[in-house]
């Protein structure tokens, strides 16, 4: 284990994979009257628990993708669209705290490498 | 195309193609009563055709390929004062029903401020993400 650990790189996947999912809840507004659009989702979560029951942890956590799915739920309107704009706002809001967060706690890890590093 | 403004561009997409929506909206309202256009025809009700536009591999924004008229025939009064009756005395009014307008024009403008809203929490995650430098 080197100066930065398993969890400053699960972290960094954890904002990279938040960010994916940004994308994919962005895309699904912006085609909100789109027909025919069907809406798409990034479980970055679901992702990176399995990187980090995978056999050699690190490497495989350092090697994750985020992939957008194509999500089949939810009512599909007359025009064959599946957006329902309530829901995907409530899960914007929802990624964006838990970003917030995340980028929080690696804030926090950073400073505590700082004072070890007697930078403060 | 993912990276740091990736959902700039899609909300950016969304933003676009909802105003363009409103201002076909805009046009059908004003043009509700237009019984003689360009073509000599009544006017004609026009909607925006929304394709999803493929930015990468899953992930879409959002483009208006074309703008369609709305070919269902228009309603006929008969109003024989009219300089643009017929023989009969009936006058052909544009097919825009003000009603569906109206809606359409608040699902486009909901549409607009969720464009909007999703383009905020963008800016904020990345001000989070600019923070770390701190």
């Amino acid at each position: 284990m080197g100066l930065f650990d398993t969890s400053i790189t699960l972290l960094e996947k954890a904002m990279v994979g938040a960010g994916r999912r940004h994308e994919a809840l962005s895309a699904n507004v912006a085609n909100a009257n789109t027909p025919g659009y069907r809406r798409a989702d990034v479980d970055f979560h679901r992702t990176l628990s399995a990187a980090l029951g995978a056999p050699d942890r690190e490497r495989s956590l350092s090697s994750v993708a985020f992939t957008a799915e194509s999500d089949g739920s939810g009512a599909v309107r007359a025009d064959g669209n599946g957006i329902d704009v309530d829901r995907e706002m409530a899960a914007l809001t929802e990624n964006n705290l838990e970003y917030q967060a995340i980028a929080g706690v690696l804030r926090q890890r950073f400073r505590a490498l700082e004072t070890v590093l007697g930078s403060r | 195309m993912s990276g740091l403004f990736g959902p700039f561009q899609i909300s950016a997409s969304g933003m676009a193609a909802e105003r363009l929506r409103m201002q076909v909206i805009a046009e059908n309202l004003a043009n509700a009563n237009s019984t003689k256009g360009a073509d000599g025809e009544p006017y004609r009700r026009k909607t925006v055709v929304l394709h999803e536009a493929q930015f990468d591999e899953l992930l879409s924004g959002v483009e208006a390929t074309g703008i369609v008229e709305d070919t269902r025939p228009g309603r006929r009064v008969k109003d024989p004062t009219n300089p643009d009756a017929d023989a009969d005395g009936f006058v052909t009014l544009p097919n825009v029903d003000s009603v569906t307008e109206m809606v359409d024009l608040i699902t486009s403008q909901r549409g607009f401020e969720a464009n909007v809203q999703a383009m905020n929490d963008a800016k904020q995650m990345f001000q989070k993400a600019l923070d770390l430098l701190r």
